[in-house]
């Protein structure tokens, strides 16, 4: 599996966009969990990998920039889909 | 009222035979429960046992009463039952509460038994159960149960505060018998995969003590993400019925290329409507149908459409009379189940007026349409709109507010005080209410616009007008 790329922002917004068919400018910068669950999912998807957030990462998004910040920062060290199962 | 009352008391639990009798009996062995680890009934009895030495020690005995904030986990599922079994009246508090309500939810139940768990871990969105160890605190104001209601729950009402909601055993034990009579729901021998709130109704009742009662395995995913749900699916080989808010559905029809499943029966929604177009996404990715059901806090499951074919109708579950009034969907219900004064528009002369907006069917199917008063969905997790904008303009430098929902998000237009900052009002709110209570966006005016007779404008569009001229 080849390293994930850094997410842009407009990616993030696409992604957060589907979840309700909505127009990307329709996107709040503020995020909620449910679309936190749902960004999670396409990543892991998008990528094969797991996506496990601490409770730290947790607590520090709050906004697409947060998400976008952690988000990045995980993917860089996440492990494959298929490990450990 | 309180004649009503009186004789629900009278077939209350007075002591909780009924727990061994309808959730406990079964095989040492019957798997029962699966948070992480497989859980077995053996297990699960001497657990609640154990939980029971804990609350009795705390002072708990029948007729006393016990208020549980736990989040979902093995330590809330055996202090329940065990608090059922000592005879106690159990109010089921979500664990997402903010301490404020938490407080003012204990001021007006005054039990005398609080049990909490170790603080949530922050990563509660994604996961599907937490690990805590439930600790039991005797309250000195605490009252003993003044009604038989074995259940207690609150529920957002649409003017002032939380309506309490008491459900006896007799009634927690028919609405499993209609659960038992859906010829589709998940029976003896096989499992669900639970995504709804064990403290709300349809987790509880239909994902909870159904499958305690009915001998189907109760599996909580380790994560709430749509590997995490697939993957607890595809663990085992017995047939599998997923059961949550309609955004799981959403989420897992987004897989492209989901594993094979072979024994995924079905996944079944409630809490909020569906999205059009969802049942046939769902069922095209994974060739299972997608079932709804329509259930209330007051009664439990009242509808149901278990094989995706008469969405977006809904037949009345066994003994249930459904009645579409000008609109607004009825349901015969001999007692009120609120506790305290009944508001005559939600209970009367043996109805309950349910608020939510229905079309009538030929045979007796209704098709709900959505609510008639200020109460919204945020996740499947209701929330009054009138209580967010009550806790809003009740904060020091809130001069006026309103609030709105709008796509899918709470939105609030405030007017502040001068030397009020929109970011002090945030973090008061923060500490007021759960954060799926809380509003996606805080515009502050100046002033909030008015209709022509001088009310306040509720229009969203208008609003937003007003906040787009102001800058906000």
């Amino acid at each position: 599996m080849s390293r994930a790329p850094l997410l842009e922002r407009s990616e993030l917004v696409e992604i957060i966009a589907a979840l309700g068919g909505r127009d990307p400018r329709s996107v709040d910068e503020t995020l909620g969990s449910l679309e936190l669950t749902w960004l999670v999912t396409e990543l892991e998807q998008r990528y094969a990998v797991v996506l496990e957030l601490s409770e730290a990462h947790l607590a520090r998004i709050a906004t697409v920039t947060d998400a976008l910040d952690v988000l990045n920062s995980v993917l860089t060290t996440a492990a494959p889909a298929d490990a450990g199962r | 009222m309180t004649s009503l009352l009186s004789s629900s008391a009278q077939t209350g639990p007075q002591q909780g035979a009924w727990v061994d009798r309808v959730l406990l009996s079964g095989g040492e062995d019957d798997p029962c429960l699966r948070f992480g680890r497989p859980c077995d009934r053996g297990t699960l009895r001497a657990q609640v046992a154990e939980r029971q030495r804990q609350l009795a020690d705390a002072g708990l005995a029948a007729g006393g009463t016990v208020a549980l904030c736990l989040p979902p986990s093995p330590g809330y599922v055996a202090t329940l039952l065990a608090a059922w079994r000592l005879g106690g009246q159990v109010s089921l508090l979500d664990h997402r509460l903010a301490e404020a309500e938490v407080r003012r939810a204990l001021d007006r139940l005054a039990p005398q038994v609080l049990v909490q768990g170790t603080k949530a871990p922050g990563g509660a969105a994604l996961r599907g159960y937490a690990d805590v160890e439930p600790v039991a605190t005797a309250l000195r104001r605490g009252r003993p149960a003044e009604t038989g209601h074995a259940l207690i729950q609150l529920s957002s009402g649409s003017t002032g505060p939380s309506k309490v909601i008491g459900r006896t055993a007799a009634d927690l034990e028919a609405e499993l018998g209609r659960y038992a009579l859906l010829p589709r729901f998940p029976r003896r021998g096989e499992r669900i995969v639970l995504l709804a709130s064990m403290v709300h109704v349809l987790g509880l009742v239909g994902g909870l003590l159904h499958a305690l009662h009915a001998g189907v395995e109760l599996v909580l995913p380790e994560r709430l993400t749509a590997a995490g749900i697939l993957d607890a699916v595809s663990w085992d080989q017995r047939p599998t019925t997923v059961i949550g808010v309609p955004f799981y559905a959403e989420l897992l029809s987004g897989v492209a290329q989901p594993p094979g499943l072979p024994h995924f029966a079905r996944m079944i929604v409630a809490g909020e409507l569906v999205r059009p177009g969802v049942p046939a996404a769902f069922a095209a990715r994974y060739g299972v149908p997608l079932g709804t059901m329509y259930g209330m806090t007051e009664l439990g499951v009242i509808a149901t459409d278990l094989t995706g074919e008469l969405h977006p109708a809904v037949e009345p579950t066994a003994g249930l009379c459904l009645e579409v009034r000008d609109g607004e969907l009825h349901i015969l219900m001999p007692a009120s189940p609120y506790l305290g004064a009944t508001d005559p528009a939600r209970w009367s002369d043996g109805w309950l007026h349910t608020r939510d907006a229905a079309r009538a069917q030929d045979g007796g199917r209704v098709v709900i349409l959505g609510r008639n008063d200020s109460q919204v969905s945020i996740g499947g997790l209701k929330v009054d709109l009138t209580e967010v904008e009550h806790t809003l303009g009740s904060l020091p430098g809130v001069a006026e507010s309103v609030i709105v929902f709008e796509d899918g998000v709470i939105t609030a237009y405030a007017a502040l005080a001068d030397a009020t900052s929109a970011e002090a009002v945030r973090r008061r709110l923060g500490q007021e209410l759960a954060s799926y209570k809380q509003p996606r966006h805080l515009r502050v005016l100046p002033a909030l616009p008015r209709t022509a007779t001088g009310k306040l404008l509720r229009d969203p569009a208008g609003l937003r007008k007003a906040a787009e001229a102001a800058g906000g």
